[in-house]
């Protein structure tokens, strides 16, 4: 039977890793300023369909819920989860490499990372918090990243191209279709 | 935030073609939408929720609902039985319960994905979220829309590859893409009339991708 992380090509990845007491206000504030920051850093991991980090506080725990025993989380935690084309390995060794610059800010503030964040030690944190799935659901599993943005880029010039060429006669047309999608 | 409020601003990003709001919520990406959503599980769940993920897989005419669903990319269930131990400060905890972890990649709104998983997906929520304390049954969806919302956590940083794609945008790209594969091959030896006549068919046969 398939790894019930892997769904086609995608891989649902997920690690969960204890914040240092103290240190949760700061690592908010870093992860939530990349977009005031203009910065996109997951965009250096070209495998990475969608990904997000989730900083968890607390378990929802309430009176009408009936629980026997209240539970919540010791220590908060940072979820780190991604969707990604590939195997495991070889994405965390891209992701350890490429994130190097950002990775102190981010798994530095939690409990147990290695001091320099970067490479096969953090590759190792990684493994080592990771949860694994238990369902997981990919639409367009089958296609890469890669695949899926250049499908993307040819449907809008193919759009383009299709009112572009409505005035052409057969060969203006052909020479321009080539040129357009067949020589790319 | 709460996730009620984080809804109602996503549903305000996303309802044009791209984001418009000067300052969207974290778990948004253009017209990408995260939830993460943490459920206790009550103890029977414990045994009954590895079963339903492996009945998931083995028989994927059971998850079918959920390949209809044109909007959402990737959805995920885990089951956290404990939290990885790091060594101190943190604390040995050894928990209770487990707690089952939900996430969804959507396009459209947070309320609407909600109403479509409670409507279409009824009997697949209650044996989803069935055995977590709290649930109050997908139908009527205001209460379940109040345990989601009361159970979820807002991203921190959230990243699509593809922020201004729909899933529709991307499985008509993909099925494009193969269908215009033959013409792209041949249409170099083609002479220019019978181009012609082969690009005006990919095109009418096509017309539902563009």
């Amino acid at each position: 039977m398939r790894s019930f992380n892997v769904s086609g090509k995608a891989y649902g990845f997920l690690a969960m890793t204890p914040i240092k007491p103290g240190e949760e206000d700061a690592l908010r504030a870093y992860l939530e300023g990349f977009r005031d920051r203009g910065e996109r850093p997951l965009s250096k991991v070209s495998r990475t369909h969608m990904a997000r980090w989730v900083i968890v506080d607390e378990f929802c725990c309430k009176p009408s819920y009936k629980q026997r025993r209240p539970e919540t989380l010791a220590i908060s935690s940072l979820v780190f989860s991604s969707n990604f084309d590939g195997d495991l390995d070889s994405y965390l060794d891209d992701l350890c490499s490429a994130l190097a610059p950002e990775a102190g800010e981010i798994w530095g503030r939690c409990i147990g990372c290695p001091t320099k964040a970067r490479g096969a030690a953090l590759k190792a944190y990684l493994k080592h918090n990771q949860i694994h799935c238990g369902f997981f659901y990919a639409a367009y599993g089958d296609a890469t990243v890669g695949k899926v943005k250049a499908c993307l880029d040819q449907r809008e010039r193919l759009i383009a191209f299709a009112t572009r060429g409505q005035g052409m006669n057969a060969a203006e047309l052909q020479k321009a279709f080539v040129e357009e999608f067949a020589r790319r | 935030m709460t996730g009620r409020e984080r809804t109602q601003a996503a549903v305000s990003v996303v309802s044009s073609a791209g984001p418009v709001a000067t300052n969207p919520p974290r778990n948004v990406d253009g017209v990408a939408i995260a939830i993460t959503v943490f459920s206790t599980v009550k103890p029977w769940g414990r045994a009954f929720l590895p079963v339903l993920f492996r009945l998931s897989i083995c028989v994927p005419k059971l998850t079918a609902t959920l390949v209809r669903l044109s909007f959402v990319h990737f959805a995920r269930w885990s089951l956290v039985k404990q939290i990885p131990y790091n060594g101190p400060p943190q604390p040995k905890q050894k928990l209770c319960y487990a707690h089952m972890y939900f996430e969804s990649n959507f396009n459209g709104g947070w309320e609407e994905y909600i109403d479509a998983f409670s409507h279409i997906m009824t009997s697949g929520m209650a044996a989803f979220w069935g055995s977590s304390f709290g649930f109050p049954k997908a139908l009527p969806v205001g209460p379940f829309k109040e345990y989601i919302s009361e159970n979820e956590s807002g991203a921190s940083h959230y990243y699509s590859a593809y922020p201004q794609a729909t899933i529709t945008m991307i499985r008509s790209a993909l099925q494009l893409d193969a269908r215009l594969a033959p013409l792209k091959r041949d249409a170099e030896r083609m002479d220019p009339e019978a181009f012609q006549a082969a690009y005006t068919k990919m095109l009418s046969d096509v017309q539902r991708c563009l």
